[in-house]
């Protein structure tokens, strides 16, 4: 655990910015999908989610590239 | 087919109020959460956006088929997708046009005629009165130039400088003579370079909100013989700079200025351009996949309770 410590120290502020767009770009696509209210929560939290997995996932990736190369 | 129990009202009018305002044309059609997700939404993206770059993220120029002329444009045309961000930056890019062609024409004869009437900030030098720094009101008449060339000044300034003193200067310029040089009044075309006289170098100062102001100090009476230079800077109408085009050096300033948040506004406009397409396309065609409440579909094997089961070990 203690090996990221210092991916999430470094790479926090840039990222920090990427959540809202994240949070608001799934909101906004999951809202012009359904009219429910409801339904565009629960749609636009899980694309929320796979998009911040997606982009944990390649900074991760890459943070050990870095490490390794 | 749109679900029946979606009230599009009028389709045209829905869609043009969405691209104005994003949410508008939910309001309108009285799908009031939808409204308040992409007002919030892309407004706050875009707001975040403008914020980050200095409110200069957003300008339409067209300088030729160049690249970079290429990228701007193509940024724009994202951005584009915000009606009442897009409508003011064009006007502005056509104000700005205009200008430059009012200057290459300044050699045909055609000027700019104004009144200029605003604080200035800045430098003097004067033959009896010394050099420093000083603040205080300009005001005057820009006009064309003799014989139809260029553009002269005739004005006052009246003012304090930093140890006190009142100063009332008469002033006098051309810009054929190179004694004028004033900004132009739509953002864009030069920078603000305050004349560091205590032998530091000259640091430019590239921003939209500020005219660069340079006449010569003449004698009130004859006013002919010239006594010295004022030097600085007059402030610009907020509305003949936002939205408004900015030139090469300004937008490398910035650049240099802010780096990554530079980039990151671009982005956070971009971004917010296109998801209102999005919002717009909602308003005129209603939700893409359907109401929200549909059961999904049954699979095969549910459709054909007969079919022959599959063979297991």
């Amino acid at each position: 655990m203690s090996f990221f410590l210092p991916l999430l120290a470094v790479e926090g502020t840039t990222v920090d910015y990427l959540v809202p767009l994240a949070a608001a770009i799934s909101l906004v696509y999951s809202a012009s999908r359904f009219e429910l209210t409801e339904r565009v929560f629960r749609r636009a939290g899980r694309l929320f989610m796979t998009i911040v997995g997606f982009m944990l996932t390649v900074l991760i990736v890459l943070w050990i590239l870095a490490s390794v190369l | 087919m749109t679900d029946p129990r979606v009230q599009l009202k009028n389709p045209i009018i829905a869609g043009i109020l969405a691209y104005l305002v994003p949410g508008l044309g939910h309001v309108y059609q009285g799908r009031y959460v939808k409204a308040a997700i992409y007002f919030v939404c892309v407004l706050g993206i875009f707001s975040w956006g403008c914020s980050l770059g200095e409110a200069k993220a957003v300008h339409l120029r067209w300088d030729g088929p160049q690249r970079q002329t290429r990228t701007r444009t193509a940024g724009f045309i994202a951005q584009a997708g915000i009606g009442i961000v897009a409508i003011p930056a064009y006007l502005q890019f056509d104000r700005y046009e205009d200008e430059i062609t009012r200057q290459h024409s300044d050699q045909q004869g055609g000027a700019l005629q104004e009144t200029i009437d605003a604080d200035f900030k800045g430098v003097f030098t004067h033959q009896q009165l010394g050099h420093g720094d000083v603040h205080g009101r300009i005001t005057g008449q820009l006009v064309v130039g003799q014989y139809g060339f260029g553009t002269e000044f005739n004005g006052k300034f009246s003012g304090k400088t930093v140890a006190g003193q009142e100063l009332n200067l008469t002033l006098n310029g051309s810009s054929q003579a190179t004694s004028l040089a004033i900004g132009p009044r739509v953002t864009g075309l030069d920078d603000v370079t305050p004349k560091q006289l205590n032998g530091e170098r000259p640091v430019p100062v590239y921003s939209g909100s500020q005219r660069k102001f340079y006449a010569q100090i003449v004698d009130a009476e004859s006013r002919i013989e010239h006594l010295g230079s004022l030097e600085g800077s007059i402030p610009r109408a907020a509305t003949d700079h936002f939205l408004a085009p900015l030139s090469d050096e300004a937008m490398s300033h910035l650049h240099g200025r802010l780096g990554k948040y530079y980039e990151l506004a671009l982005v956070y406009t971009w971004i917010a351009g296109l998801l209102n397409v999005l919002a717009i396309w909602d308003a005129i065609q209603g939700p893409a996949y359907g109401y929200g409440d549909e059961k999904p579909e049954e699979s095969e094997a549910e459709k054909k309770p007969d079919a022959a089961p599959v063979a297991t070990v």
